[in-house]
């Protein structure tokens, strides 16, 4: 029998598109993350990345998107913990002119496998990646 | 855990503690509290103690560099103290471990000021 890991796996968090919530979604990923055999230092990897991809959207300083929300997703494929981060107010791929902008998105490619920014119409930009589950 | 600075000032620099974690919410307030630090300075060098830092971001780190180059600007030196093996982690990504005097105690930060 084939299980769909995706959707027996999916958790979602919806935050407001402020930095303030920012702690919410770390702890959340520190917490799904957790229920895998997973080292520290790979929840930590993680942490880092997704916050990293939230910032991209929050530094976003156009004020019609600044009281949009942003969805959160973490789920298995295969061997890999997958995460997608959707904002639906976004029109372009994140700005990495700035310091702070081209640090955050290095890291999240360094850190992360399978990273991927896509437009989707409608739907805003996402900004997906994937980490394989290694054991302790 | 919030960001909580404490400023002290010593004759040849300011030794600047920072605890807590520093990201997009409140990395404004250490901008902030370090540039009026700097304003006050008599010495130009400074120590920034980050070893009670459990968490730093990109827009941290941002400002790290702008502390270092607006040091640099008053011919000062800026020394970091860093214990987290995960934030020296990402130092060395980012590749600032380049950029930054780095040690691991507060004697070693203070001592690499005045080489």
């Amino acid at each position: 029998m084939n299980i769909d890991t995706k959707a027996h796996s999916l958790v979602e968090l919806k935050i407001p598109r402020r930095p303030e919530y920012l702690r919410v979604v770390r702890l959340l990923v520190s917490g799904y993350v957790s229920r895998f055999p997973a080292p520290v230092d790979m929840v930590e990897d993680i942490k880092v990345a997704v916050s990293e991809a939230c910032n991209c959207s929050m530094r976003d300083t156009d004020p019609a998107c600044a009281e949009g929300r942003l969805d959160i997703s973490c789920f298995v494929e295969d061997d890999k913990l997958c995460f997608e981060i959707r904002d639906e107010n976004a029109t372009s791929a994140p700005d990495s002119s700035s310091d702070e902008a081209s640090l955050g998105l290095l890291l999240i490619r360094t850190l992360m496998e399978d990273v991927e920014v896509r437009s989707e119409q409608n739907s805003g930009v996402v900004i997906s990646m994937k980490k394989t589950i290694t054991s302790i | 855990m919030d960001l909580k600075l404490e400023v002290k000032r010593e004759k040849d620099y300011s030794y600047v503690t920072v605890n807590g974690e520093i990201d997009l919410y409140n990395a404004h307030k250490l901008k902030e509290k370090i540039g009026q630090t700097m304003d006050g300075m008599d010495s130009p060098n400074m120590v920034l103690d980050l070893k009670d830092v459990d968490y730093i971001d990109s827009t941290g780190l941002g400002i790290l560099i702008g502390i270092k180059r607006r040091v640099s600007e008053n011919k000062g030196e800026l020394a970091l103290v860093l214990r987290s093996d995960r934030i020296h982690k990402l130092f060395e990504i980012t590749g600032l471990i380049n950029i930054f005097a780095i040690a691991r105690s507060s004697e070693d930060a203070i001592a690499r000021l005045s080489k």
